[in-house]
Parts: structure tokens; sequence; C-alpha cells
């Protein structure tokens, strides 16, 4: 019975104290016009020092070419994606067109004018290929 | 006990990390310092006990921070690393200040003296009383306290202040509290707890 009265005074002790705490621990107001000296200070301070701006820059350049090359990829992608599409698409309409090239052209037809197609596409492809390449070089 | 909270999935300071690793650092910076500057300023109120020293030394700290931004690599979260430097700054000052006074004043112990001494009836004194048991306690178990009162009783956020586990912030909060009980009993009062009761 004792041990349970101690355990409950205990109880009621380590509660106040809790209490008494957080009334009484209050933390120092912040200081008013704290942000404004820290800014003087910044100023006053000079800047920052010759290592300090290469650190900067070089993070820049990093982030930059970072940049770059994520796009160059990306140009990579789509170029790829196109050349399939159009094969795709050419194979498609050989497939299609040959019959009737055949019905009104003869059997002449049925290679010249897919040959003429391809010479231009590959001209159009060829020049496409060249500028990226161009571009391409440019990069590291 | 409260827990430090996160209010999402994302890592905290997220935001301030993706704009350092933009270089955008006056952004990141302005945002740091309007999430951290009361944070630091709490930190160094605990650890130098001096209002002036600690508006110095988190003065100190964020420009530290500020200088030191372009080489944050990351490699710990960014409050951990506030808080270190900040810790830093605040044993520098500590050294400082143990250069330049001596140890110990004895004006301020001869006053938490005689306030103990005399029975203690008024608010003002049984409040100086806690807080001259609370100064007097073990450096780890008083700072852990502080930090903990001070803030929103988050037990996290003060091992990350601290740089220590959870774990031992809890044993010390513990610690500190059972040691506080023990000196207040040792005052001698009648009803220890509705001595507590009455502080304002």
């Amino acid at each position: 019975m004792n041990g349970e009265d101690d355990s409950v005074s205990g109880d009621r002790l380590e509660r106040a104290l809790d209490r008494a705490l957080q009334r009484n621990l209050v933390a120092p107001s912040f200081p008013a016009g704290f942000r404004q000296r820290l800014q003087a200070a910044i100023i006053r301070s000079g800047e920052r020092d010759p290592s300090m701006t290469v650190a900067a820059l070089e993070h820049e350049l990093a982030a930059q070419l970072a940049a770059l090359h994520s796009e160059y990829v990306r140009l990579r992608q789509r170029t790829l994606g196109t050349l399939i599409g159009v094969a795709f698409a050419a194979g498609l309409l050989i497939n299609f067109a040959l019959p009737w090239i055949s019905a009104h052209f003869g059997s002449n037809g049925v290679f010249a004018l897919p040959a003429i197609g391809v010479a231009v596409g590959l001209g159009i492809s060829a020049r496409v290929w060249w500028r990226r390449s161009a571009l391409a070089r440019l990069l590291p | 006990m409260q827990q430090s909270a996160r209010s999402d999935g994302d890592p905290p300071d997220q935001d301030i990390v993706e704009l350092l690793r933009g270089g955008a650092m006056e952004t990141a910076f302005e945002r740091l310092a309007s999430r951290y500057e009361h944070k630091v300023y709490r930190l160094c109120c605990s650890v130098l006990r001096d209002p002036d020293q600690a508006q110095d030394a988190a003065q100190e700290s964020l420009l530290r921070v500020w200088k030191a931004l372009p080489k944050y690599d990351q490699r710990a979260s960014l409050s951990t690393w506030i808080y270190a430097i900040t810790r830093n700054r605040c044993l520098t000052a500590i050294e400082r200040r143990r250069i330049q006074e001596s140890l110990s004043d004895p004006a301020v112990e001869l006053e938490v003296e005689s306030v103990q001494a005399s029975a203690p009836e008024r608010d003002e004194d049984r409040a100086a009383i806690l807080r001259g048991l609370v100064d007097e306690l073990p450096e780890r178990y008083r700072s852990a306290l502080t930090l903990y009162y001070y803030g929103e009783r988050a037990v996290g956020e003060v091992a990350q202040m601290l740089g220590v586990p959870e774990g031992t912030i809890k044993t010390n909060l513990h610690r500190a509290r059972a040691l506080l009980l023990e000196r207040i009993r040792a005052l001698g009062l009648a009803d220890p707890a509705q001595w507590l009761e009455r502080l304002v």
C-alpha cells in the first residue's frame, strides 16, 4: 500500500516537474533584425573569396553540361524513333502502292518510282544526319 | 513523447537541395535561413546560455553556412550539416569565452546559494531556483532538456541538433528529470509537487 502511495506521489511529482519545465524553460525571444544583420555580415564578408567563386562557377558549368548531354541523348532517341517510323510507313506504303504502280506504269514503273522515292528519302536523311552530326561535334 | 514529424514522403529540405543543384545559391540560402534561423538560435542559446553570445554565434554559423553552401555535397542531410556547423561555432565561442573569463563566477554562485538558503516563497524565487537547478545539471543532460522544452518537445529534432542518437536523448532527458527531482526533494520542501505546481 505504501509502495502504491509512493508511486502515485512520484507520478504526480514528475507531471508537476514536466509542467513547471514547460512553463519556465522558454527559449529566449528571437532577436529582432537578425536577418538584416546577417545580410549585412554577408555583404561585409566581402562577397566570396576566389575559391568559392570558382566552386560556384564549376558547379554551374557542370549543371549546364549535364543539361546539354541529356538534350543530346533525347535528340538521338528522337532521331532513331523517326527513322523507325519512316521505315515502317514506307514499307506499308510500298505494300499497297506496288500493285497500283504495276497496273498503271507497267513493270518498269515498279522499279523506277520507288527508286526515285528512295533516292529523295536518302538525300533528306543524309542532310539531317549531317546537320545533327555537326551539332553533336560541338559537344565535348 | 512527441517525435519529429515528416509531412510526406519527400526527404526534408528537398526543395532547397534542388535549388542548390540548379545553382540558385541565393534563393536556396534565403529559404534555408527562414527555415533554420530560429532553430540555430535556439541551439546556440542552449549551448552558450547567453542570448547575446547566442545571437553572435547564430549569425556566424549562418554566415559560415552561406560561405560553404557551394561545397555542400549532400553526404549528410542539410539540417545535420547546418547543426554541425552551429555546434562547431558554439564550441569556438565557448573556447573564446574560456580564454577571456575565469571558469567560475563567484557572484552568480553566491546568488544561487542565497536563494536556496532562504525559504523560496515568491514565484520569481521558485522559478529562479528551478532554472538554477537546470543550469547545474551536467552539460549533456542540460542541453537535451533545454532544447526539448525550448522547441516543440520533439526528441528527433533535439537528437539532430545535438548530433546524437534519439535513444541517447531519451536517456538524457530521463536522467535529467530524475536528477532534478532528486535535487528538488533535497531542498527539504514539505510538498515538492505543490511547490512545482505553484511555479508560474
